[in-house]
């Protein structure tokens, strides 16, 4: 089958007509760099043959949406390795006809390439209704390729296009444009493509693509150059200085110049434009980013967003979990006490599947509430908006403004928030981001603080809640802060961000989306939460002598190895005879709010009403409880979340991030408690140790492992 | 003068380069920020950065201390093409 490939700038309309072409499942949004991996799909082209037509199958591969071909981020990188693949055999270079210029530039890189290729304009009735006229045919005759203009949304035009791709296909043109970079850069691209051969053999490419990237200063061809054991670096960069010397400016800058300038010549020739319209995206900027309606309008949409997600974490989560529980775990155990009696061990095997799978179920609502608000601020634009109010703000936590809406969600439910870091272009910011984001307590936590609010501040709950959530968020910026300067170390990201134009959401595509990021979640998280559950579950339904237990008891494996491991958590605050605190440290493993759930399962076996156990169990009071709670708002998430970690940054940093927050949990909590309760030196110092321990690791690995080298 | 120091509502033409950080400007070549081409600054952030600007045809978002690397004369409305 042959392979045609899709390439453009971001946010081009590249995944549109991605998922025109193939049909396939694709997510479209109006954010820059949506697209981080390539996506192929099958595409049915219309062919012209001898006694009529047929259709012939090709695959489709969407490449990240890339402004140029240097190896500088990751997008660029894996489209430039794409491209000396030499897979596809047709290259179809999709370009907005609203900002032609910008879009014609990937397309010169392309040219330079020298690969089979046709130009797809996009988005050509927004460009008429602001007046820009494109003479297709006349750029296709300068360039030497077809060119097709669509509207993406427009039946006709997208038949149109399969037949012209299906033609194309078989005829597939290198482009034959002649690229004038001026008498000394010419000279010096001569030269050096003498002493390029053997790279350009090994690549497939041509001598002067490669001479061209050496004195652009490109390191993915320096170091191409150093493998094929080609032209010496020492050449390439006397020839830099040269061409710095003669023309005042090193090259890259003079290359762009020069390729600036054919594209103004190819705009001059085949754009017609009358009186230039004001964008409608301009003046509802005006209103959007202005300096007194600004802040407010965006606190005002956070806010909305921030209440979709707490009310989805609240009503339907429950009620899908209720219904999960009932289809999973209630209905199979009534079918197996009909058929096999009530004691038999298989019951459990199946409660402890069943748990596992409602588990799974309920994080249903809120992951898709969460994207389809992603979406919505995605497609229309504003996302790109947000990350511009919040840069600012961010910046105080080391972090861009890109990672303010992960964060936010963050406080309804980690594991949408941390899928949401996709957006981040950087892999050093993804990662902090990833990292800080458990501090941000999420809505399962909430329930805990509430009741342990009640019991220890009754006069004002409020005051012992407030300050959980400012712990968490100072403490994630230190986190943060330090980790930056010590395990992900790596040059910072600088901001260029696009600002699309604004457009009216399509209900059709966000719902489309939602859908897919949360089947995404189900089917690749899923592969992990279930397992983990399940072990955590048949722990929780067995006895240590084997026997299965039918309601959570003391006697529980889960519950053994809790009691067990009580002495452990003794420096945080949890007297020797509090097992039951102890144990829901382990079943806060399944879901935050299980920690008070468990607590007060395990208090009324023993007689006590919740917060008069509570407070005897805390004798100490507000501080003793106050260090426990530390340590369940830092401890490893739940495993939701830490599967979706795992998936996102590798087994890896997945070890480390879940040590990480359990050590730096329990070191913070041991020094509350050693400041505020036990007034013990000798605790203080052991977590202040262990705290600088792993941050004397981090430093020494970050040193030789920088995270934008991954 | 950088690009750093136009304000809102001013337009201004790219006439060069500090030498910086070469990731980061070939970045905003490739963009279309060359010599001689003209931006105009949209907006600025409430915070007072990052701005916006309008650079062949399209809006783009830059940080104010990052783009001090970018030379540029400022221009009267009546030079703009």
């Amino acid at each position: 089958m042959k392979t045609i490939a899709l390439i453009g700038n971001p946010n081009c309309g590249k995944s549109t007509i991605f998922n025109a072409l193939t049909g396939a499942k694709q997510h479209i949004g109006n954010w820059p760099g949506v697209t981080v991996e390539a996506k192929s799909g099958i595409a049915r082209l219309q062919v012209e043959a001898k006694g009529g037509g047929g259709e012939t199958e090709v695959k489709v591969v969407d490449l990240p949406g890339v402004y140029s071909l240097t190896a500088t981020s990751e997008d660029e990188r894996a489209s430039l390795e794409y491209l000396l693949s030499h897979e596809a055999g047709l290259y179809v270079n999709v370009l907005d006809a609203t900002a032609l210029e910008r879009n014609l530039y990937l397309t010169l890189l392309l040219c330079e390439l020298k690969v089979p290729m046709v130009l797809v304009v996009t988005m050509m009735d927004i460009a008429r209704h602001r007046n820009i006229e494109i003479e297709l045919n006349h750029l296709s005759e300068h360039l030497g390729v077809p060119v097709i203009g669509v509207n993406a949304n427009n039946a006709n035009d997208l038949a149109r296009l399969r037949r012209e791709l299906g033609k194309a296909i078989d005829a597939a043109k290198v482009p034959a444009v002649k690229l004038a970079y001026g008498n000394e850069l010419e000279q010096e691209i001569d030269i050096l493509s003498s002493c390029t051969i053997k790279t350009a053999e090994g690549l497939k490419v041509n001598p002067q693509w490669v001479a061209i990237k050496a004195l652009e200063g490109d390191p993915f061809i320096r170091e191409k150059l150093e493998a094929y054991h080609d032209m010496a670096p020492e050449v390439v960069d006397g020839a830099i200085a040269r061409v710095t010397k003669v023309l005042a400016d090193p090259p890259d800058i003079e290359l762009a110049e020069a390729r600036y300038g054919v594209i103004a010549g190819l705009v001059r020739d085949v754009v017609r434009t009358t009186r230039m319209k004001i964008h409608v995206s301009e003046v509802i900027d005006r209103f959007v980013l202005n300096r007194f309606l600004g802040l407010p309008l965006f606190l005002a949409v956070m806010g909305g967003v921030f209440a979709l997600v707490s009310f989805a974490g609240g009503v339907p989560t429950g009620f899908f979990h209720s219904a999960g529980e009932w289809v999973f775990e209630f209905l199979p155990n009534l079918l197996m006490v009909e058929f096999f009696g009530s004691t038999s061990w298989l019951t459990a095997v199946v409660g402890a599947i069943g748990g596992a799978l409602s588990v799974l179920i309920s994080f249903v609502p809120v992951i898709f509430c969460m994207f389809f608000a992603l979406s919505i601020l995605e497609d229309s634009g504003y996302m790109a908006r947000a990350a511009f109010l919040a840069d600012r703000l961010m910046r105080w936590m080391g972090l861009p403004g890109k990672s303010f809406v992960p964060m936010l969600v963050g406080f309804g439910c980690s594991v949408p928030a941390i899928l949401a870091t996709r957006a981040l272009e950087s892999k050093r910011d993804r990662f902090l981001t990833i990292f800080m984001i458990p501090f941000m307590s999420c809505g399962a936590k909430l329930p805990v603080y509430a009741a342990f609010a009640v019991a220890f501040s009754p006069e004002s709950p409020w005051k012992m809640m407030v300050a959980l959530y400012l712990t968490g968020v100072v403490l994630g910026t230190l986190s943060g802060l330090a980790l930056r300067r010590t395990l992900f170390r790596g040059e910072p990201a600088h901001f260029i961000m696009e600002l699309p134009p604004y457009h009216l959401p399509r209900l059709k595509h966000i719902l489309l989306h939602a859908w897919e990021r949360l089947w995404g979640f189900l089917w690749r998280a899923g592969k992990f939460i279930v397992p983990v559950m399940f072990l955590l579950g048949l722990l929780n339904a067995f006895s240590v002598n084997g026997r299965w237990v039918e309601r959570a008891t003391e006697d529980t494996l889960l519950a053994q190895v809790g009691r067990k491991l009580t002495p452990a958590f003794e420096p945080i605050g949890v007297e020797p005879d509090n097992w039951p605190a102890s144990v829901a440290v382990f079943t806060g493993l399944f879901a935050k709010e299980s920690v008070i759930g468990t607590m007060n399962g395990l208090y009324a076996q023993q007689g006590d009403e919740l917060q008069d156990a509570m407070r005897r169990h805390f004798p100490k009071g507000f501080h003793q409880a106050f260090a426990y709670l530390l340590f369940i708002l830092l401890y490893v998430p739940c495993v939701g979340a830490t599967a979706v970690v795992f998936k996102e940054i590798g087994k890896f940093y997945g070890v480390i991030f879940v040590c990480y927050l359990t050590a730096l949990g329990w070191s913070v909590a041991t020094m509350y408690h050693a400041v505020t309760v036990s007034h013990s030196p000798y605790w203080f110092a052991v977590g202040e140790a262990i705290v600088a321990a792993m941050f004397g690791v981090f430093g020494l690995y970050g040193r030789k492992h920088r995270v934008d080298m991954l | 003068m950088t690009l750093a120091e136009l304000k809102e509502g001013e337009f201004a033409e790219i006439t060069g380069y500090t030498l910086g950080n070469a990731a980061y400007r070939a970045k905003l070549l490739a963009l279309g920020l060359t010599h001689g081409v003209q931006v105009r600054i949209i907006n600025v952030a409430p915070l007072g950065d990052p701005f916006e600007i309008a650079v062949r045809g399209y809006h783009l978002s830059l940080r104010r201390d990052e783009v001090r690397v970018i030379k540029v004369k400022k221009i009267a409305k009546g030079e703009v093409r």
